[in-house]
């Protein structure tokens, strides 16, 4: 309890003192998110194009994770559209200058998760800038259509808004390149543009397909009034709907294809009561049904698309839950792979090469493969982390493990850090369907929680890799039970139970065995919302993904385990303060919050039992308002917190779990971070997109914020510590120093792999210490740089220094300088790096022109080390020992070779007896010199002297944190006995025949031969 | 150095009210960085001489660079004792890299005399992009890391792209993003540029850090400038084989 009063005190003070502090985007400076992936299930791939002339330049748009460049076939990819809206929908590349490209945002696969889009862009150099060029409004744009002689002629096909009715859609035509538009086709305000085509050989016929589709909260509708197929024979200048052949009545989603062989032949893929495919083969006049199967039927508001051969007009491609393939025209379909057909389900996109129609790119809900016989087997491109989270997690493993459910691609978790680097391989799927929240037991790190859409729970055992299903089942005379397609399950955090939610709020306290239901139905429980049967329109398409009058949000408060929050999909929040006994519905207290909005999160406060912080999300009705609110009292009063800064709407906020006035928000659009408690936000860029954020959790053990993307997979800020000092003062200060976390010197793993260039590799942390400080501005003219001096107060380090604007990350690799070997042709690798410098309090100095800043950096041992103390003892005293030999032998080898080669110049110009004496000191000094170094050239000499063979017992040494092998110690000793007799022969000769020599050298008048002193030789670079 | 701290201080406020006034043109802006760094200096250099190091992954390499009108550049670098030259006359480059198994000098590939040439250009790429045969243009102003830009590209007469990034208040380069060809394929780089500081009158970054893909990959440092100390030609021709 004393505790509680305590951090209450110091959520005052730090409320009073932090209150004013305002962010904008380059207050973080270098403080970047670290993207971990994973590509190894990607995710869903909206569009994509390629370059018919050089098909391996390929432009591949994600569903929510930004537009990828490779010039290889795929073998790499590279994000050229960060800056920009992550949700596209349709890319065309100007195929006689294709260094020309168009892109459509907004996602056109309209399912339930979809994201939205800002407009279109043009590129004129390759993805290198992109410039806006209009339709801002029009959420979706499906299909991009280039004239072919004309390149600034441009039709877009745009579908417009999903949720609601909007102006901004159907067909727009430009003739100058973009900056002006043209609505040249328009039905009504829910009918949008889904497909355009221009005949290739006679331009002024075109088509155009209109759709007329919405979804709500709480269902879809395909189809209407609206839709149909549309033809012009005078470029687009009139429409008319053709009806002859096609079904009658209510149509739904249009796809249409024009042979690249003979383009009188078209095909039409309608959406109908009987939806199919039909051919024309004169340039759409008449049409004929050719087929109504299976893979024509397959979910048409999310499958609706056709690609044909450029050389075989009967081969026709129609992707679905499966790629189907026609070899006779669209008369009969089968699965394009016999051999093969290990691909993800839920296909897209597709390319087909022009120069070689075997060549096909598709693009799935789990990424891209591409094809080279024509569909028969796939390889998967494993290389691009556009993967598409909803949740996650993290353990208290060390490093902790992070778990996270993904759409239509289940349920995975991998380690938060590898030393080299998290691979596909790092990451294991543990369950299937769409994956949402997943844990680990808090006190059996054996079991693992994961769940599938509609509410679907299991328990994991990692042990036997079988699983027992939770979910649970209603009691009896109570109503069925209606599960969100995003149903949470959320952990206490005061212990080892756990929440789920249909339209009633179930506790479970041993592990999923038991629910205890602890709430009435906690929604609006609104009859015509709950009618999924029905949904879809044309095609029934009820996947659980418009359940609704459902639970969204649970979280208990860390302060009071009878305090709990619920917010409901349908608009409600929730609280009781008995553990369930009695709720109250405090959303009506929130002003300005529109009935009926989406309670997206709940945050109870963790500095104050009765504050809370919630999230409303209403774009699934129109509404884009990012709505955040904070409530000091359990909900009676509500103070909102979005400024202007904030350009989506918003999906969780996070508070602190030390400074209370630092917030996380994650929006559709990126992640926002407030420092005044959400008085002023400003999106954070560091190496993060505009992509959503749609969880995040704060490790309460290393301070690192971890967020789920729903497009670029997981991303974690290692460290918070430096954003929550961050206070007036700093920000009045010209240059500050921020206390950095003590940096724990760790064990790390070795592997060897050869992967080759196309799999994806998340980043890791830098193995160096970070020194932190602000600046107030830009350093530009004069030094700035770092100095670091060891507990003895000895400069050990001098280190460029960061210069920008906002928080500076110098990283201080915390080796000493490597050991000084003898020179020799070949590279002695075992001794390139130094050792690192011990655990202890060093001093840090920031020298800017004239002024001097300090700080301290501590260097701790792992404190989980599995070596002893005493190990580490004795092996940091063996490597020191051996790196002292290292550097003796250095010196050793220059005395002799310095004695050799002076000897030999001197004994060109003396009498004979000197010169045979300065070239037999010659020759035993270069005697020693080969016992000393390996002296052949090439590149496998195999050749081992004494700087070889003491350099691998530093490198077997430095390699392993604990004791070293006892053959290590006693073959140190041998060396070092062996490098203690030549040091004898040299300084033998130093003190004898040298000094007798240089006697007579001085009488000749001649340069005595002198070697460099080891202090002066210790101090050369 | 103070004097020249003034006068940036006037350049910048005359920039930003030229910038209020009218759309800043790409000469004018190349004309203010020439003035800032003192260009006109530079061109009483006949040779540089630049000790310093570079860093990589925590370690750090003496470095050592001979620069001598016109175009002539070698580069030594030293690993364990053992020093790495590369080499370049203005014509003919070469290369010892004595680990690599020979310690003869072994002839430059044409990309790496590209870079030669480019590195050997005391002005820099940007000055007289004209005459050189390349193509240069604002792109605009933008932020970077809370400094303003003026953005050039300059495109090369080989076909080479360097973005330039010219702070918008000190008219000094901080960074530059270079598109070069190598073996017939396109790789990127970046150059941040720091420690702006008067050498002989003019204004060089003391500090170079070079990333790829977002990360550091190397730092060169530079501990000293002598200027127009004499350089021998022979530093730049071909030693015989062994």
């Amino acid at each position: 309890m004393n505790h509680i009063i305590f951090i209450s005190m110091c959520s005052l003070i730090a409320q009073t003192a932090l209150a004013q502090i305002r962010v904008d985007e380059n207050t973080f400076g270098d403080i970047k998110t670290r993207q971990i992936g994973p590509a190894t299930m990607s995710g869903r791939i909206s569009a994509l194009d390629a370059v018919d002339r050089n098909p391996a330049i390929l432009y591949v748009g994600a569903a929510s994770g930004g537009l990828w460049k490779s010039k290889n076939y795929g073998t790499t990819f590279k994000p050229v559209f960060d800056k920009y809206n992550q949700s596209i929908g349709a890319i065309t590349i100007d195929q006689h200058h294709p260094d020309t490209v168009w892109v459509g945002t907004g996602e056109v696969w309209v399912r339930n998760s979809t994201s939205v889009g800002d407009g279109i862009y043009k590129t004129n150099n390759a993805g290198e800038t992109w410039q806006k060029m209009g339709l801002d409004k029009s959420e979706r744009i499906s299909k991009i259509a280039i004239d072919l002689k004309n390149p600034d002629i441009v039709f877009v096909a745009a579908l417009g808004n999903l949720w609601n009715s909007s102006p901004e859609r159907g067909l727009f035509k430009t003739t100058d390149g973009g900056k002006t538009w043209k609505k040249i086709l328009y039905i009504d305000e829910n009918t949008g543009c889904c497909d355009v085509a221009i005949d290739p050989g006679d331009p002024d016929i075109m088509y155009a397909g209109m759709w007329e589709f919405r979804r709500t909260p709480w269902s879809f509708s395909s189809g209407g009034k609206g839709s149909g197929l549309f033809r012009s024979t005078d470029g687009g200048k009139t429409w008319s709907k053709i009806t002859t052949g096609l079904p009658a009545g209510i149509l739904g989603r249009v796809s249409i294809s024009i042979s690249p062989v003979r383009s009188g032949i078209v095909y039409t893929l309608i959406e109908a009561e009987k939806t199919g495919l039909y051919r024309s083969g004169d340039k759409g006049i008449t049409w004929n049904l050719m087929c109504q199967s299976e893979a024509i039927n397959d979910r048409p508001f999310y499958f609706s698309f056709l690609a044909l051969d450029p050389v075989d007009t009967n081969i026709v491609y129609k992707p679905g839950f499966n790629l189907f393939k026609s070899t006779d025209g669209g008369k009969t379909f089968g699965s394009a792979a016999v051999e093969g057909g290990n691909y993800h389900s839920d296909c897209h996109p597709i390319y087909i090469g022009k120069k070689d129609p075997n060549l096909l790119y598709m693009g799935t809900d789990g990424g891209v493969y591409y094809s080279m016989d024509k569909g028969n087997t796939w390889r998967f491109m494993r290389n691009l982390p556009v993967s598409q989270f909803y949740h996650v997690s993290t353990d208290m493993a060390d490093p902790f493990n992070v778990y996270g459910g993904l759409q239509d691609n289940g349920s995975w978790y991998a380690p938060s850090r590898v030393s080299s680097g998290i691979t596909n391989s790092s990451w294991k799927s543990v369950g299937f369907g769409d994956g949402f929240y997943v844990y680990c037991d808090k006190l059996d790190s054996t079991i693992l929680y994961w769940q599938f859409q509609g509410g679907k729970i299991a328990r994991y055992s990692l042990r036997t890799g079988e699983y027992k299903s939770l979910t649970p089942f209603r009691e009896k005379e109570m109503k069925e039970l209606r599960f969100n397609w995003n149903t949470p399950m959320v952990f206490s955090p005061n212990g080892n139970t756990f929440y789920t939610g249909a339209q009633y709020l179930y506790k479970t306290s041993n592990r999923g065995d038991t629910w205890k239901r602890i709430s009435p139905d906690l929604t609006t429980d609104d009859p015509k919302k709950e009618k999924q049967e029905k949904s879809g329109g044309l095609t029934v398409d009820n996947s659980s993904a418009e359940n609704h009058c459902t639970i969204y949000t649970i979280n208990e408060s860390p302060f009071d385990s009878l305090i709990i929050w619920a917010g409901t999909d349908d608009g409600n929040l929730q609280v009781t303060d008995d553990g369930g006994k009695t709720w109250t519905n405090v959303v009506k207290n929130i002003p300005r919050l529109p009935v009926n909005t989406w309670c997206s999160y709940v945050e109870p406060g963790r500095f104050d039992k009765n504050t809370v912080y919630v999230t409303f999300d209403g774009h699934r009705m129109g509404d884009k308002t990012p709505y955040i609110f904070r409530s000091p009292d359990l909900g009676k009063t509500w103070k909102a917190l979005a400024d202007t800064s904030i350009k989506a709407y918003c999906h969780i906020i996070k508070q602190d779990l030390v400074n209370p006035n630092l917030l996380f928000l994650g929006s559709e659009s990126g992640l926002y971070i407030s420092l005044n408690g959400g008085q002023n936000w400003a999106c954070f860029k560091g190496n993060i997109p505009k992509v959503p954020v749609m969880d995040m959790v704060i490790h309460p053990r290393d301070q690192s914020l971890v967020l789920a993307t729903h497009g670029r997979g997981i991303m974690i800020i290692d460290d918070l510590t430096p954003l929550r000092q961050l206070s007036q003062e700093f920000q009045d200060a010209d240059v500050k120093f921020i206390k950095a976390k003590d940096y724990v010197i760790r064990e790390h793993s070795f592997n060897q792999e050869w992967n080759g260039d196309d799999e994806f590799i998340g980043q890791v942390p830098e193995e160096s210490a970070p020194i932190l400080y602000y600046m107030k501005k830009r350093h530009v003219f004069g030094d700035i740089y770092i100095e670091i001096y060891d507990p003895e107060g000895k400069l050990i380090k001098k280190l460029p220094a960061g210069t920008r604007k906002g928080i500076n990350q110098v990283n201080w690799t915390i080796r000493m300088k490597p050991p000084k070997v003898p020179v020799s042709p070949q590279m002695e690798g075992e001794a390139m790096t130094g050792p690192n410098y011990s655990p202890g309090e060093y001093t840090v100095k920031l020298i800017r022109n004239n002024e001097v800043l300090e700080t301290k950096i501590r260097l701790l041992s792992d404190p989980k080390s599995i070596y002893s103390l005493e190990d580490r003892e004795v092996r940091q005293t063996a490597l020191m020992k051996t790196y002292n030999l290292l550097e003796s032998l250095a010196y050793l080898d220059r005395q002799a070779k310095e004695i050799r080669d002076k000897a030999t110049t001197l004994a060109k110009g003396v009498p004979k007896p000197l010169a045979r004496k300065l070239t037999e000191i010659a020759t035993r000094m270069d005697t020693l010199h080969m016992k000393l170094v390996s002296t052949k050239e090439g590149k496998v000499t195999g050749e081992e002297k004494l700087r070889e063979k003491i350099g691998f017992i530093y490198g077997s040494i430095m390699s392993y944190l604990g004791r070293p092998t006892d053959s290590q110690i006693s073959g140190l000793d041998i060396l070092s006995k062996e490098v203690d007799s030549c040091k004898t022969i040299a300084n033998d000769l130093l003190a004898g025949d040298l000094v007798r020599v240089n006697q007579k050298l001085v009488t000749l008048k001649k340069e005595e031969i002198k070697v460099i002193s080891e202090e002066a030789f210790n101090k050369e670079p | 150095m103070k004097t020249r701290l003034i006068l940036f201080i006037a350049i910048s406020l005359l920039g930003s009210m030229a910038c209020w006034a009218q759309e800043a043109k790409l000469d004018d802006i190349l004309s203010a960085y020439y003035k800032a760094i003192g260009i006109e200096k530079m061109k009483e250099w006949q040779t540089v001489t630049v000790t310093g190091k570079t860093i990589s992954q925590g370690m750090e390499y003496p470095v050592k660079v001979y620069m001598k009108r016109p175009g002539k550049l070698r580069i030594e670098v030293e690993v364990q004792g053992n020093r790495m030259i590369r080499s370049f006359d203005g014509n003919q480059g070469w290369s010892i890299v004595p680990w690599s198994g020979s310690s003869d000098p072994q002839d430059m590939t044409t990309d790496d005399k590209k870079e030669m040439k480019s590195q050997a250009d005391l002005e820099g790429d940007l000055y007289n992009w004209k005459e050189k045969g390349h193509k240069a243009e604002l792109i605009g102003k933008e932020d970077f890391e809370g400094s303003a830009v003026y953005k050039i590209k300059l495109t090369k007469a080989d076909g080479d792209i360097e973005t330039w990034f010219i702070d918008a208040e000190n008219y000094v380069p901080l960074k530059m993003a270079a598109t070069v060809k190598i073996q017939g394929n396109e790789t990127e780089s970046e150059c941040y540029f720091s420690n702006y500081s008067e050498f002989n009158g003019v204004l060089m970054a003391k500090t170079n850090t070079n990333k790829f893909k977002g990360q550091t990959v190397s730092q060169m440092e530079t501990d000293k400038m002598e200027i127009n100390l004499p350089v021998s030609d022979s530093l730049f021709i071909k030693p015989v084989k062994k």
